[in-house]
């Protein structure tokens, strides 16, 4: 007999990246409500950005968002740098896109960790996070920290690479490509993932762009859009690239995309560290740091994070604390309204595919 | 470009550059549903947030939307003013859908009613708020930490 009844996907779920629920209401197996629930990691940053100086921030702001945190830095610095004028030293600006690019391969391991854990692959977890941690240690040597590297500043970022650092950083690339082709055995070409995900959850380009969805969403239903392109930071215009996109707009293709965007940050990092100057400064002649005062004025800066476009709202009034800051998560508009839309209808055997394949990170969501 | 250059036209002067890549606009509060409109049918049919900036002093709240145009790679902020005192808009969503959650935000954190959105009003990220919005200047966040949660005593140590 089939009955209606309420499940709740998370908060405490191996699938949901930090604390985040989902609550369905089914009739059999199929889904006929989705409600997100937010709020279970609302800390405050905005409230809490506005009660701190500009350096104090800086310790802050990577921790809204844990599997991608240095886009953070970059979106406050850059919104900084706009409004005093500082134009970033050319190497800075390298070295910034290495930090991104690598931060963004490590997003991608860690989402995809998460899926292949969703649908029971737990050997693609293990390597996924594995590989992450070579790089982590890296970050570790370069910044003192792990995760939350507080790397990136105004003005350019904290220190020079130690020497050796590029043979090493250029070895854990190597390394990734190598790995790529376990990757695909283990996971993309298998048919536990491919007909799981193949037609499932697929949305229109149109669709898309009305409900504000960026980044591999987007791109994976065939429109070409991306802050790397579209409005070029740190040292994306000296780079020669072209982002692959495809046109299913399918949770296949949502996932293959973000496989193709991998390789290619792994391309940018290698091109990157050709390209960079040898030598010279990594940062500009900045002030006492604690007694910063930002010229009054707004700016809104943003990225190309691993999700989408992640940006960050800046209004200074010319004090020593930001008197305003919007974070603009990009999780946001694919959680409400696409994510709920989506599980409408679907399977519930779906469910976790459809979540995991927008790859939503709910801090950014929760702020 | 052809499309910027009319609302620049149609603006006349209120249309300000603040670089390449950012446009601003200030319109009075019964102009605003307007301005998007026009702006959405000018190339900006992204919405990319809508938050509201607290000018105590001037007991002010200032809604910005900031629309993006694809066609012309360019920001866009659309601002209004609106009074402090029973702070009040009315919902963008039959224009840009997505806006529904920000909007159930601005109620949320700033307490400014949108008429027109059913679920501004509800919780969402915060559960049985029962202080001022927590985004207002005048909220102090100190004082409710100190009132609602035990003291943790930092200083005390077991080494």
């Amino acid at each position: 007999m089939i009955r209606d009844y309420t499940l709740f996907i998370g908060p405490n779920h191996p699938g949901i990246h930090g604390n985040f629920s989902v609550k369905l209401q089914l009739e059999g197996d199929t889904i006929v409500s989705a409600k997100g629930d937010s709020g279970y990691l609302h800390r405050g940053f905005e409230k809490l950005m506005e009660h701190r100086l500009y350096l104090q921030n800086l310790a802050l702001i990577p921790r809204i968002c844990v599997p991608e945190p240095d886009i953070n830095e970059a979106v406050y610095a850059m919104a900084i740098e706009e409004l005093m004028g500082i134009e970033v030293p050319e190497r800075a600006k390298y070295i910034r896109t290495i930090i991104l690019e690598a931060a963004r391969v490590n997003a991608y391991l860690f989402s995809l960790g998460g899926f292949g854990a969703m649908i029971g692959i737990y050997t693609l977890m293990q390597w996924s996070v594995g590989d992450r941690d070579y790089m982590l240690d890296l970050f570790s040597k370069l910044t003192g920290a792990r995760i939350y590297h507080m790397y990136i500043w105004p003005g350019g970022v904290r220190r020079d690479f130690p020497s050796g650092f590029e043979e090493e950083l250029l070895g854990w690339v190597r390394y990734i490509k190598d790995r790529l082709s376990d990757y695909d055995n283990l996971f993309f070409k298998n048919s536990l993932f491919v007909d799981r995900t193949k037609g499932v959850a697929k949305i229109t380009d149109e669709e898309a762009l009305n409900s504000g969805v960026t980044g591999p969403n987007l791109k994976a239903t065939g429109v070409m859009q991306d802050v790397r392109i579209d409005e070029p930071y740190a040292a994306y215009p000296y780079l020669d690239f072209k982002i692959p996109v495809l046109s299913e707009g399918d949770a296949w293709a949502r996932t293959i995309q973000r496989r193709m965007e991998l390789e290619l940050s792994l391309n940018l990092i290698e091109q990157a560290v050709k390209k960079m100057p040898k030598k010279g400064p990594v940062t500009v002649k900045i002030p006492n740091p604690f007694k910063w005062r930002i010229p009054k004025g707004e700016a809104y800066a943003k990225v190309e994070s691993s999700r989408g476009e992640y940006g960050f709202y800046f209004v200074s009034d010319g004090g020593t604390k930001p008197y305003r800051v919007y974070v603009r998560g990009v999780s946001m508009p694919h959680m409400y309204p696409l994510a709920e839309r989506l599980l409408i209808e679907a399977n519930l055997s779906d469910a976790p595919m459809i979540i995991e394949s927008l790859d939503i990170c709910p801090p950014e969501i929760d702020k | 470009m052809k499309r910027i250059e009319y609302l620049k036209r149609i603006y006349e002067g209120r249309l300000i550059e603040i670089n390449p890549k950012r446009l601003l606009i200030t319109v009075p509060k019964d102009e605003f549903i307007s301005a998007l409109s026009t702006f959405k049918v000018n190339s900006f049919n992204q919405l990319t947030f809508v938050t509201a900036v607290d000018w105590i002093k001037e007991s002010e709240f200032e809604i910005v939307a900031n629309l993006y145009s694809r066609e012309n790679r360019l920001n866009v902020f659309v601002k209004t003013r609106i009074s402090r005192d029973n702070a009040e808009i009315q919902t963008i969503t039959s224009i840009y859908s997505v806006a529904k959650k920000y909007e159930v935000e601005l109620t949320e954190m700033f307490g400014i009613k949108v008429v027109g959105n059913e679920d501004a009003g509800k919780p969402f990220l915060l559960e049985n708020w029962k202080s001022k919005p927590p985004l207002r200047k005048e909220f102090d966040s100190v004082a409710y930490a100190a009132e609602h949660y035990e003291a943790r005593h930092a200083e005390e140590k077991n080494d």
